[in-house]
């Protein structure tokens, strides 16, 4: 997975904007340890945060040669 | 027993004729369906038209038409979501009798189907008026998804359980009525793309699909700024939805 398989209008800062989002992060990490959480919930928070850490790789490794072209 | 009913939308009573599935969306469960559907399908009672269908589009005379599919599948003893229904499932609104003529439905994830409704009317289709009461009261319908043909990962069969929540958020987010239509639209266009890559990732084994899976959810479940006025109102949609359960 790359930057290119991001849809066209999305822009790196598109992607940090979500990915940096640590309330948002922190909200469904305190939703996955809630015992209150069905199952069905609980698969949608894990997996948005999977999704979230597998775009985190794409993100850290687009910055760091952003940051090197600087 | 839950019922799997559509909401079908369209403007009455002259523009329904082959409108095919083009403002079909999404098979609903559990909207105490005998409530709503007293037969196998009617026109939703005037509060529910009013809290699903955009004013604009209300008072312009679009209407949603409920479809109680596992009724009509219970009416042809079918095991099979893909069968074509036969002619003559009817119902009269303002003085137009309609005829649901062709149901054909498809499998696009687990326990979830699109499908298509064709309507027709006039006087000519009386004669095949059926009755409801010819369903047998012990069928138990429900359709299965195929079995996954997929070996999964372990970060693959997380994913894929969001994939199914995802979309069905989206749904209830489509039918919330608090969104314009072109923004419908927009969620109905990007929720059949999930639901197409998805089937063919975890339903035929193409993984090449994925990476365009997951960026297709990302984009639904946060849009970019810029691209219209979604972006704060899914994500405020989504914490919302977890804030009430």
């Amino acid at each position: 997975m790359s930057m290119s398989h991001l849809p066209r209008y999305w822009s790196l800062q598109d992607l940090g904007r979500v990915l940096e989002n640590r309330s948002l992060k922190s909200k469904l990490l305190d939703a996955i340890k809630n015992p209150a959480l069905s199952d069905e919930e609980r698969d949608l928070f894990v997996g948005v945060v999977a999704l979230m850490e597998q775009w985190q790789v794409v993100y850290s490794s687009e910055r760091k040669a952003v940051d090197a072209m600087k | 027993m839950k019922s799997l009913f559509a909401l079908v939308e369209g403007y009455l009573p002259d523009q329904w004729k082959g409108f095919g599935g083009k403002y079909i969306d999404k098979v609903y469960s559990g909207m105490t369906p005998e409530k709503v559907i007293p037969s196998y399908y009617k026109v939703a009672e005037e509060s529910l038209q009013k809290r699903l269908v955009p004013k604009d589009k209300y008072e312009a005379g679009y209407r949603l038409l409920v479809v109680d599919l596992e009724k009509l599948r219970n009416y042809r003893h079918s095991d099979k979501w893909d069968e074509i229904l036969p002619n003559g499932s009817t119902t009269r609104i303002d003085g137009y009798r309609y005829s649901i003529s062709k149901v054909k439905t498809k499998e696009i994830g687990e326990a979830e189907y699109s499908f298509s409704v064709t309507l027709s009317w006039g006087n000519h289709i009386a004669s095949r008026e059926r009755e409801a009461n010819v369903i047998p009261s012990d069928f138990k319908p429900i359709a299965k998804a195929p079995p996954s043909l997929v070996e999964l990962t372990d970060t693959e069969a997380l994913l894929k359980k969001a994939f199914q929540r995802i979309s069905s958020l989206y749904t209830s987010t489509i039918w919330s009525g608090r969104y314009t239509d072109t923004q419908n639209t927009r969620y109905i266009k990007n929720r059949i793309k999930l639901s197409d890559v998805y089937k063919k990732m975890f339903v035929y084994g193409d993984r090449s699909v994925l990476p365009q899976l997951e960026a297709l959810a990302m984009e639904l479940l946060f849009p970019p700024k810029g691209e219209g006025v979604l972006s704060k109102e899914v994500e405020q949609l989504f914490m919302d939805w977890y804030m009430e359960k």
